[in-house]
C-alpha cells in the first residue's frame, strides 16, 4: 500500500470531522427559536389580543357617547315639557373632560373624568317566559384625576361597576 | 449580497431575531469546531454551541467590536467548555470509545472504516488543544490559516505549522496499516 499523501490526508481530517459534526448542525437555531423567538410571539399574540380587546372597548365607548348625545337631549326636552317630570341630570357613560372644576369654594385644577365601557357578551338565556334573550355583561371603569389644592398633589380615583342587560329577542 | 457581520450584530442588538437567525447559521460551524476541538464529543459540542448562541444573545450588549462577533463567540464557547470540563469528573473527557472494537462499532461500519476512524480520532487526540482547533477549523470550516489565526489569535505561519504536524502525526498513526 502506497504512503498516504496529504490531499489523502486532509481527505481522511475532512470526512472524520464532518462523520461527527454534521448531525449537530442546525441545532443551535432550534434552540434559540423555542428560547427567544417562539416566547416572543407568544407574548406579542397575548399583547395584541389584549390591544384589540381595548380598541373594541374605545369603539363601544364611542358609540355609546353618540347614542347617548343624539337621545338624551331629545328624551330631556320631550320628558319635561310634555310630562311635567322633573328634569333627570344623565349620566354620562362615556369619556368626558368637561366637567365643572369647582367644588364649594375651592377651584380644583385639572380635573379630568374618564369612562371606559367594556361589553362582554355571554350568550343566549331563556327568559321564565321561555323567550329567548342575550345577556350581556357590562363593566364601566370610571376614573377622576384632579390636582387637591390643597397638597398640590394629582389624585386619582377609579370607581369600577358592573351589570348585566339582558336583551329581549326580537324573534316573536 | 450578503449583510456585513457588524450589521447583523447592529440589528440583533435592537432585538432583531432574525438578524441573530443569521449570525447562528454564519458561525454555527465555527462554534461547533471550537466545541468539538475542546471537548472531543460531537454531541457535547452541540450542547456546547446553543447554550454560547443563547448567552451571546442575552450578552450582545457587551461585544466591543461588532465586527469581531466571531472571535468573542469563539472565546464565550472555550470559556464554556472548560467549565463544562470542571463540572465533569476528572479523566472522563479522555474516556475514549475505540470503534474499532466490534461491540462499540455499528454493524453498517465496515472494519476498515472503522479503523481509519480510530487512527484520525487518535491523530486527533494527540494533539495539543490549540493544533486541534486549527485542524478543526480549516477541515470543518474550510477557513484559511490567515482567518484561523485571527480567530485563535496566532500568526497564519503558527496555524500552518500546527497543521503540517497534525498531518505528520496522522500519517505516522497509518503506517502500521500500510506495512
Amino acid at each position: 500500500m502506497n504512503a498516504p499523501t496529504d490531499h489523502d490526508l486532509d481527505n481522511l481530517f475532512r470526512s472524520h470531522l464532518s462523520g461527527a459534526l454534521d448531525s449537530q448542525r442546525g441545532r443551535a437555531i432550534k434552540a434559540f427559536r423555542a428560547e427567544v423567538i417562539r416566547p416572543a410571539e407568544r407574548s406579542e399574540a397575548r399583547s395584541s389580543a389584549y390591544r384589540i380587546r381595548n380598541w373594541s372597548a374605545i369603539g363601544l365607548t364611542m358609540a355609546a357617547c353618540i347614542a347617548v348625545g343624539m337621545v338624551v337631549p331629545q328624551f330631556m326636552n320631550g320628558a319635561s315639557s310634555n310630562t311635567g317630570l322633573p328634569t333627570i341630570s344623565p349620566v354620562s357613560s362615556v369619556a368626558t373632560n368637561a366637567l365643572p372644576n369647582v367644588v364649594g369654594n375651592t377651584t380644583v385644577t385639572g380635573f379630568e373624568r374618564t369612562t371606559v365601557l367594556d361589553h362582554i357578551d355571554e350568550g343566549t338565556i331563556l327568559l321564565n317566559n321561555g323567550n329567548p334573550a342575550r345577556k350581556v355583561r357590562q363593566q364601566k371603569y370610571e376614573s377622576f384625576r384632579f390636582v387637591d389644592p390643597g397638597t398640590n398633589e394629582r389624585l386619582e380615583y377609579v370607581i369600577p361597576t358592573e351589570r348585566e342587560v339582558i336583551y329581549p329577542s326580537s324573534r316573536q | 449580497m450578503d449583510e456585513s457581520v457588524a450589521d447583523l450584530v447592529a440589528r440583533a442588538l435592537m432585538h432583531d431575531a432574525d438578524a441573530f437567525t443569521d449570525l447562528i447559521r454564519r458561525f454555527e460551524g465555527i462554534a461547533l469546531s471550537i466545541a468539538y476541538s475542546n471537548t472531543r464529543n460531537a454531541a457535547d459540542a452541540g450542547d456546547l454551541v446553543q447554550e454560547a448562541f443563547l448567552r451571546a444573545w442575552q450578552r450582545l450588549d457587551t461585544l466591543e467590536d461588532p465586527s469581531r462577533f466571531g472571535h468573542w463567540l469563539g472565546r464565550m464557547v472555550r470559556n464554556l467548555a472548560i467549565d463544562q470540563r470542571r463540572r465533569k469528573r476528572p479523566g472522563a473527557l479522555d474516556a475514549e470509545i475505540d470503534i474499532a472494537d466490534p461491540k462499540h462499532r455499528p454493524a453498517s461500519m465496515p472494519m476498515e472504516l472503522s479503523e481509519q476512524r480510530v487512527i484520525v480520532e487518535r491523530a486527533m487526540s494527540s494533539l495539543d488543544e490549540l493544533s486541534r482547533t486549527c485542524v478543526t477549523l480549516r477541515y470543518y470550516e474550510g477557513l484559511s490559516s490567515k482567518e484561523i489565526g485571527e480567530m485563535l489569535d496566532v500568526s497564519p505561519a503558527a496555524v500552518d505549522m500546527r497543521l503540517s504536524r497534525a498531518r505528520n502525526t496522522l500519517k505516522e498513526l497509518l503506517k502500521p496499516i500500510e506495512s
